[in-house]
């Protein structure tokens, strides 16, 4: 009786600590002028609005958009039923069977337990939908390359319960037709970039280290002949 | 270095790292290397998008803007590439663009990113590091006047080497020396690239 007991406190510990897990992402520490447009995307993705919500975020490889959808996410997850951030989506799903990984990630984020295995893409379709189409979900789908992953993953609106919100990161535009809103995300300007290479370079925001320094320096002349 | 990385968070982060606790010196030293030989590790990333084109003739339009047309004018880039091409290359165009590999203003200029830009250069001098004549475009004076040099007769040249286009932008005494320009504009036609 009591091995069974502790049998039983072991599990619920387990789920508890599964439904637990932060659902917050890593971000990188520094980062500079995602603020406007995350700011922008949040404004949408706020709108008391039961329709399921997509934006797209695009621009060149390297830009900022994962970072951008990091930090959306990161700010909206805990407000959701379940919510689930899809990372390199064109890279998983060159491996072999890595659509149906993505499927299996969605549906164990979001549901939290663990489901049966998902046998072909097809099946996790079908699977997701109906598992899904009634929770308040928040799924990123990031780097999305072409139109099949979409659709494998969140081939309808109405695979996802009302007032759920979706986030898809791409290079390409064309596959943002779709959406309700698209963002560009454009290059640093020079003083936004200097920011944040003195950063990686100096480990701090202000570049103009020797600038300083040559000023303290001038400083301390003056305070000499003072 | 700021300049170099042209507002690309990936290029400020990795360019950065690398230099961070490097002294002056080692500074100057991997600044003029990044000069000649891109960073391979921002290279890597940037490419997935190259790669990721669908036909073999997106990629050759993307690596002729990169080599040719900087600056120029839309209309103008269509029009050459329709000779090579032998079709309307606009919609080839709209792709690149959406996928951000170029950017088209709102008077037709076509810009490129300077690492894409550096990247798409780096592709072709690939295909043969030391000798600019079997590499299928030349874009730089130098090279350009080598090889045609080398090789003596324009059309014999075009005819035996590898070479799709070269960038005429020569000196008016060059042009005098390699012949018309014109005969240039006929053999390509003729070859039908």
């Amino acid at each position: 009786m009591d091995r069974h007991e502790s049998k039983f406190i072991q599990e619920i510990v387990k789920d508890v600590l599964n439904k637990l897990d932060p659902k917050y992402i890593n971000v990188a520490t520094h980062l500079v002028c995602i603020d406007p447009l995350v700011l922008d995307i949040s404004g949408f993705l706020s709108t008391a609005t039961d329709e399921v919500c997509i934006v797209g975020i695009h621009g060149m490889p390297g830009i900022g958009k994962t970072s951008i959808a990091k930090v959306v996410f990161n700010q909206f997850c805990y407000r959701f039923e379940g919510s689930c951030f899809l990372s390199n989506i064109n890279e998983t799903s060159e491996q072999s069977n890595g659509l149906v990984i993505l499927q299996e990630q969605l549906l164990h984020d979001i549901l939290k337990q663990n489901t049966v295995n998902i046998s072909s893409v097809v099946r996790g379709m079908v699977l997701i939908k109906e598992r899904i189409c009634h929770k308040r979900v928040l799924v990123v789908v990031d780097d999305v390359a072409h139109q099949n992953q979409l659709n494998d993953l969140m081939g309808e609106r109405s695979w996802f319960g009302p007032g759920s919100r979706v986030i898809i990161t791409t290079k390409d535009e064309h596959l943002l037709l779709k959406v309700d809103r698209t963002y560009r995300v454009e290059e640093l300007k020079r003083d936004e970039s200097l920011q944040l290479f003195s950063w990686h370079a100096f480990g701090d925001t202000k570049p103009a280290k020797i600038m300083l320094s040559f000023r303290m320096m001038w400083l301390i002349t003056v305070e000499d002949f003072l | 270095m700021v300049d170099y990385c042209g507002g690309l968070p990936l290029a400020l982060e990795v360019l950065g790292s690398c230099l961070s606790g490097k002294n002056r010196a080692r500074w100057k030293c991997l600044i003029d290397k990044l000069r000649k030989i891109p960073n391979r590790e921002i290279q890597k990333k940037i490419r997935i998008s190259f790669d990721s084109l669908d036909d073999h003739e997106l990629q050759n339009t993307f690596l002729d803007i990169a080599c040719f047309f900087i600056g120029r004018n839309k209309e103008y880039v269509a029009k050459v590439l329709e000779a090579r091409c032998g079709y309307n290359p606009e919609d080839d165009l709209g792709t690149l663009s959406e996928r951000s590999l170029i950017k088209v203003d709102a008077f037709g200029k076509i810009s490129m990113h300077d690492l894409l830009r550096d990247m798409g250069r780096d592709i072709i001098h690939k295909e043969s590091p030391g000798h600019p004549g079997k590499r299928s475009r030349i874009w730089q004076r130098e090279d350009a006047w080598n090889v045609l040099n080398k090789h003596m007769v324009i059309t014999k040249c075009l005819h035996k080497s590898k070479i799709m286009q070269v960038y005429l932008y020569f000196q008016t005494s060059c042009i005098h020396s390699l012949g018309s320009s014109i005969e240039f504009c006929w053999c390509f036609r003729e070859r039908k690239w």
